[in-house]
């Protein structure tokens, strides 16, 4: 006879502790993991914002407000924070630019005297249509939904 | 090992300053603590326009500096976030100089990088609690930097703030972020870098202490500590006390002579076109992307610091060499050097760039001085492009005759003939060549452009 053979029944108990063990091990696990992975999801579906394009529409002004070829930054409320968007007549269209340069979302300036929206952190330039001409902004200035009604001039948020 | 083990073991007498930085760095963190704690008491995260017709957190700062000893409170708060930073940093320094991040002690050096990403996430998230305009604008471009990153940008941003804007809900975020999860956090990774620095001793001590007395030292038998050793309490404490005294005087002192400053309230809308800075460890890279053009800002903003965090996590596997000793490591220290070198390099050049001296105290004068008035206007508004070896369109105005001498349109400078030199022009917003400068920016003050004028007119002499 081996000793395998003579420790018989223990070996088959101590193997069946293992497995209980490893069943227990794995309980353990499971809860917690299960427990973890649900206030993760919870958390991330809190936390995360709603889309951009839901926004509500916003009165800015009445169309009179707002000569043509010269853009006029308004407010466009969210969360308590008022932010600027620069309001463009153009002749027979609306655009809405978002003040933030699309580098890194520095506040651009428009000066009247070039005509272009200037970034004062790397130097960027846009045209007046927002378009970038030069420095690091990859691309154009990002736009704003915005609708022209008979009682005024609605601004949205994020389009683009 | 058992509690007067670790009381009563023996360190060598003539061990290093350098070697307690650990421990002033978590003296700094009970000091932000007790600190933060007291804030909190008065700070009211919220950006609604409070009773003085301002937002409510910023009011709540202003309260803050007007409570007894809040501004003692409020600047060992301040003046100690960026203490720590810097000593986080020469404590990293200490540790990779002796070669304490290698085996046994990979584990402490590990959880130690960690502990310093949570203190510059604190850092960051509590930059934009006092919503002033720095506040505000750092804060935007800061997590800007995040849109760079390949796939998960955007999701991340809007994660950050709550939205594509910084706004109350940005606020509560970073509130929430500075005061609950990083403490939590960091409570966690320092008790397990501490057990680890405990179970696996400090290589000065360990390298130092002899094997023979290792061989018949009993533990906890006070008194027994070999020549030329001095045991952990009460002496080398001691000596960690005093360096802590040390550096809370300079604290307070900090705090006392320099209040922390509150700005504007944040003004989304940014009216008074100011211009964001960044926080000063992250002038490094706010240099470094200026230098590099622009397609390569995912390369500086993401690829740059995801590599140091790699490499820092990883440094104890990258780093095969098996010796602790600095002179033995010729690879590593050179590198060292290089980085930190570099880093302070680009952190000064990057200060630089953005003090603005004395430009707004200039005072008008019919006859004005090149050295005494108009350097000064030149470095208020011109020195962000055009000084410190930065020539923005080949234009040099660091000296009178880089000035003169011009850039690639010639010379800005006709002497007696001011509306006929381009300074002018730009600086009035005249020029069909050149934008207004400064670029971005407010046209300079009108005494300044006065000042400017009556100095061609007079010659634009060297005087």
């Amino acid at each position: 006879m081996s000793d395998a053979e003579t420790k018989g029944p223990g070996q088959v108990k101590k193997d069946e502790g293992v497995n209980r063990r490893r069943f227990l091990s794995l309980g353990v696990w499971t809860i917690g993991g299960l427990g973890a992975a649900g206030y993760l999801t919870a958390a991330l579906r809190f936390l995360y914002p709603p889309p951009a394009k839901a926004a509500e529409v916003q009165k800015v002004g009445m169309p009179e407000d707002f000569p043509v070829g010269v853009p006029k930054m308004v407010a466009y409320s969210g969360a308590g924070v008022s932010n600027g968007v620069y309001i463009l007549h153009g002749t027979g269209r609306w655009d809405a630019y978002d003040v933030h340069c699309t580098h890194l979302q520095c506040p651009v300036n428009y000066y009247a005297a070039t005509g272009t929206y200037l970034c004062p952190c790397h130097g960027s330039v846009f045209d007046i249509n927002g378009n970038n001409l030069s420095g690091p902004a990859p691309s154009p200035l990002r736009r704003h939904q915005i609708e022209v009604r008979s009682d005024g001039v609605y601004v949205g948020g994020l389009i683009t | 090992m058992d509690m007067d083990d670790l009381l009563y073991h023996p360190v060598p007498k003539r061990v290093s300053w350098w070697d307690f930085l650990g421990f002033a760095d978590a003296a700094l963190f009970v000091n932000q603590a007790v600190t933060g704690m007291l804030l909190a008491t008065r700070y009211r995260p919220s950006v609604a326009i409070g009773t003085a017709n301002i937002p409510d957190a910023y009011q709540s700062i202003q309260e803050i500096m007007a409570a007894p000893a809040g501004p003692l409170i409020r600047g060992l708060h301040a003046w100690g976030a960026n203490a720590i930073v810097v000593l986080v940093f020469l404590h990293a320094l200490r540790a990779f100089y002796i070669g304490a991040y290698k085996r046994p002690r990979q584990a402490t050096w590990i959880f130690g990088v960690l502990l310093g990403a949570v203190t510059i996430l604190f850092g960051f998230s509590g930059y934009l609690l006092p919503w002033d305009q720095q506040a505000y604008w750092a804060t935007t471009v800061g997590t800007a930097m995040s849109t760079y990153a390949p796939l998960v940008g955007n999701w991340l941003i809007e994660l950050a703030r709550g939205g594509a804007y910084i706004t109350g809900l940005t606020l509560s975020r970073f509130f929430a972020l500075h005061t609950m999860l990083l403490p939590a956090l960091f409570l966690l990774i320092f008790a397990v870098h501490l057990l680890l620095v405990i179970n696996k001793g400090m290589v000065e001590v360990e390298e130092a202490v002899p094997e023979s007395y290792k061989r018949i030292h009993t533990p906890g038998a006070k008194g027994d500590i070999p020549a030329g050793f001095m045991p952990f309490w009460p002496n080398t404490i001691f000596r960690m006390a005093l360096q802590v005294a040390l550096v809370g005087v300079v604290l307070v002192t900090l705090a006392v002579i320099f209040r922390p400053g509150l700005g504007s309230p944040a003004d989304p809308l940014n009216r008074e076109n100011y211009q964001p800075v960044p926080i000063w460890y992250f002038l490094s890279i706010y240099q470094m992307l200026k230098f590099l053009p622009g397609r390569m800002d995912a390369i500086g903003i993401i690829g740059f610091p995801l590599l140091a965090g790699i490499v820092l996590l990883g440094l104890p596997y990258f780093d095969r060499n098996p010796s602790r000793s600095p002179r033995r490591r010729p690879l590593a220290m050179a590198a060292a050097v290089i980085l930190t070198g570099g880093i302070t390099a680009f952190t000064y050049i990057g200060w630089k760039s953005t003090v603005q001296t004395g430009g707004s105290q200039v005072k008008l004068k019919d006859h004005p001085s090149f050295k005494a008035d108009i350097t000064s206007v030149l470095q208020g508004s011109c020195a962000n492009c055009h000084m410190g070896g930065k020539k923005s369109g080949g234009l040099d105005l660091s000296t009178y005759e880089s000035l003169i001498k011009g850039g690639r349109r010639g010379s800005p400078v006709k002497p007696g003939d001011p509306d006929g030199s381009l300074l002018m022009q730009t600086v009035q917003g005249t020029s069909t060549e050149v934008p207004p400068m400064p670029l971005g920016q407010q046209p300079i003050p009108a005494t300044h452009i006065q000042l400017l004028k009556n100095w061609i007119k007079d010659g634009a002499h060297n005087n």
